[in-house]
């Protein structure tokens, strides 16, 4: 009995002297920091960060990323509710057109003086890029996926329409004209090749909306859209020359929901320079041109941008450490990722020089006007292009029914 | 022992019953009499109590997932709350609003077109589907019913997605058989003339099977003895069925039409997957909102517009119109027998 006694009592002290050697930091290993990190789903991007979340991770030991990419279109309001019910990630991207709603909802906690100034922000990105997110002098935002459009033109298939590259369409009218002739019909007269990929909308009208109205798309102070003027007019009728009547580049019933460009059936295509990385990785054997995009005879060619920005929750419990982590994705490093990887368009004034495409880089630093677009309305504006493709109705009257509904969502999103 | 029952020394008054009972008990057993008597209930309402009891749980759960989130609702219908912003209180404002908003109306026109066709063509063609696989000498009978009820267990997204790709306008399966018997090649999902009609044949599609299975049971339950006393009478198999069948299954043709009726009413996921199914690029309810039925333009409102208030506004009166045909179509449809 005293022999177990004594056994009991050495190995006690045995351990007791060992667990005494520990250093430490190691005896008080700090708990593990998570960060949530939403964005919405795309294909470059998602494999960008995943590189990007191992460099920080290793930066960072005790630091964990946890991402989330939900799909494009039920990401808003995946975002909204959670937001709304306090359980929404630490860090994710919003876009600009939502800032208003985010910062004046107190949804967001601004930018810490340790992470980045005032001063820092505004020397470093575009400063259309940054003034969205600014309140009462304070930053709520670090810019992210910044685009601007740039038209995109299949080299084979423009020369097999008699078409060259090299010589892109400079106006509207040019445009049209080109596509019209690069457009393939089968004996029904059905498109079975599309002169250009009209599936992003938005690319189309936004940039006919910022070249023929001078001002304001969106009256901020009216709460009200002012595309039914008849300069808005004139936009939404190079839509009708494009998709209307028997002479139309492209039709909603020629594979619908497909990336026509990206699967060679189309010759020219609007989008953003990101759009790259996903013709590199649906069609990595198109040979494509970037060229800027159509203008208005006689006007240049104003290309409208976007832009989100990462933002950190203010019920964030680790603000700090969520706005490292946003500060890195949008460092040179973070930077340098999403213009090689994804195919973003620079956006730090000190890594232009990483952006090869001339075109990109003049457009974004000579023609780009941000959109004044408020709340998730624009889907009205792809109703509106839908109803000019697949009906009959009279322009005005499609502009008109447009604007009311346009007008109600906007009156919300500025409440 | 006294006239009124009682033993002589018995101070609690508890009448003898003549079986022992509480005479004579100890002291605390006495004690607990007493107070039984005290609280005496009716046998009818202890039962009640017992039952509240036992439906409690069921209660507690029904108040907090349905009763609350309800009441919830409503009380929102009554504030301008834009789910980002303030809320403040309007009263009726959202549902005078609605009352001027074109969409609507147009998306409740939808969504009348939608049971008006999909509610009868189900009835229609499951009724005889389930008299056919209710043939005694049919063989391979649970084949067959397994075949038509596969549709109601498959996921309603997958298949919504493979429809999609049927209705294809150009290289759909569809179109090309359509193509060969030379009848059109319709836009189907790209048309705004057809899009609500190409969703309406995946909705009948879907549910034939849950609407099958029900017929089945309820013919099941129509007693044999009618059926061979008609046949003895000389009634052929049409009279069998118009006279005897038909009647005897109106329970069941209640129960088939309300839920198929509310079922149309609250249909969301096919329209919302075969308009836009997730893409970037489309717009659920489109084209050019010709599929916009009443969900999706609650849905649209409350969580793209992120008018919460008003979409609330909106489901509130869903609610009240399903409420109001489901009453209107037991008035109509119900018929009192008794066999």
């Amino acid at each position: 009995m005293r022999e177990t006694r004594r056994i009991i009592l050495i190995t006690l002290a045995v351990v007791t002297g060992l667990a005494m050697t520990v250093p430490p930091d190691r005896v008080a290993a700090q708990p593990p920091i998570t960060i949530t990190h939403w964005q919405h789903f795309h294909e470059g991007r998602v494999m960008a960060l995943g590189g990007l979340k191992q460099v920080f991770e290793r930066q960072h030991p005790g630091v964990r990323i946890v991402t989330d990419f939900p799909p494009y279109a039920g990401f808003f309001e995946k975002m909204v509710t959670s937001l709304v019910a306090g359980t929404g990630p630490d860090v994710f991207q919003a876009p600009h057109f939502m800032a208003e709603q985010l910062i004046n909802g107190g949804f967001l906690a601004p930018v810490p003086d340790s992470v980045a100034t005032s001063t820092d922000i505004e020397r470093t990105f575009f400063k259309w890029t940054t003034e969205r997110f600014k309140r009462g002098g304070r930053h709520y935002g670090l810019p992210v996926d910044v685009q601007h459009i740039v038209l995109f033109i299949n080299d084979d298939l423009a020369r097999a329409a008699g078409l060259d590259p090299a010589r892109p369409p400079a106006t509207w009218d040019e445009l049209i004209a080109q596509a019209r002739r690069a457009t393939r019909r089968d004996a029904r007269g059905e498109i079975v090749q599309a002169g250009l990929d009209t599936r992003y909308k938005q690319a189309i009208y936004a940039t006919l909306l910022y070249q023929f109205i001078d001002g304001p798309v969106v009256n901020a102070a009216r709460r009200e859209v002012t595309y039914n003027s008849p300069a808005g007019q004139d936009a939404f009728r190079v839509i009708e020359s494009l998709l209307r009547g028997p002479n139309a580049v492209d039709s909603p019933r020629f594979l619908p929901g497909s990336r026509k460009f990206e699967l060679k059936r189309a010759v020219f295509y609007l989008n953003h320079p990101v759009a790259r990385s996903v013709i590199g990785l649906i069609g990595p054997d198109i040979k494509y041109t970037v060229a800027p995009v159509p203008a208005v005879s006689g006007k240049p060619p104003i290309a409208p941008g976007s832009h989100w920005a990462y933002v950190v929750n203010a019920k964030s419990r680790n603000a700090e450490m969520a706005w490292r982590w946003a500060e890195f994705l949008t460092s040179r490093v973070g930077m340098r990722a999403w213009i090689k990887e994804a195919g973003d368009a620079p956006y730090r004034m000190d890594v232009l020089d990483l952006e090869t495409n001339t075109v990109v880089r003049d457009t974004l630093m000579r023609h780009t006007r941000v959109t004044d677009f408020a709340g998730f309305c624009y889907p009205v504006l792809d109703d509106l292009v839908d109803a000019l493709a697949l009906t009959t109705r009279p322009l005005a009257d499609i502009v008109n029914e447009a604007k009311a509904k346009h007008d109600a969502c906007v009156r919300e999103a500025l409440k | 022992m006294d006239p009124d029952g009682r033993r002589p020394g018995s101070h609690d008054g508890v009448p003898v019953t003549g079986r022992g009972g509480e005479v004579g008990l100890p002291r605390p057993s006495r004690v607990r009499a007493g107070i039984r008597a005290h609280l005496r209930v009716a046998p009818q309402v202890r039962h009640m109590l017992w039952a509240y009891v036992f439906l409690l749980p069921a209660l507690v759960l029904f108040a907090f997932i349905v009763a609350y989130p309800l009441g919830w609702a409503f009380w929102l219908s009554l504030h301008d709350w834009s789910f980002l912003g303030r809320k403040p209180w309007i009263g009726l404002g959202n549902y005078t609003r609605l009352l001027g908003d074109p969409l609507f109306w147009k998306s409740l026109g939808i969504s009348l077109r939608w049971t008006l066709g999909v509610v009868p063509a189900i009835i229609v063609i499951a009724l005889p589907v389930a008299l056919f696989l209710n043939v005694g000498w049919m063989r391979m009978r649970s084949a067959y019913r397994t075949v038509y009820f596969l549709p109601v267990v498959t996921n309603v997204v997958a298949v919504a997605f493979v429809w999609r790709w049927m209705f294809d306008p150009q290289f759909g399966i569809i179109n090309l058989m359509l193509g060969y018997l030379d009848l059109g090649r319709p836009g189907w999902l790209a048309d705004p003339a057809w899009a609500l009609y190409a969703m309406m044949i995946v909705a009948v599609w879907k549910q034939i099977g849950q609407a099958m299975v029900l017929f089945l049971a309820g013919l099941q339950t129509i007693p044999q003895d009618f059926v061979d006393a008609a046949r003895i009478d000389g009634a052929n198999a049409w009279r069998i069925f118009w006279r005897i069948t038909l009647p005897l299954l109106n329970p069941t043709m209640v129960f088939v039409a309300v839920i198929l009726v509310i079922n149309a009413f609250r249909v969301f996921t096919i329209p919302y997957v075969m308009s836009a199914g997730g893409l970037q690029m489309r717009t659920p309810g489109g084209p050019a909102d010709s599929t916009r039925v009443f969900v999706l333009h609650i849905y649209d409102i409350g969580f793209r517009q992120f008018a919460m208030g008003y979409a609330s506004a909106n489901a509130f009166v869903l609610m009240l119109l399903i409420v109001a045909v489901t009453l209107v179509q037991m008035k109509v449809i119900q018929r009192p027998f008794e066999y």
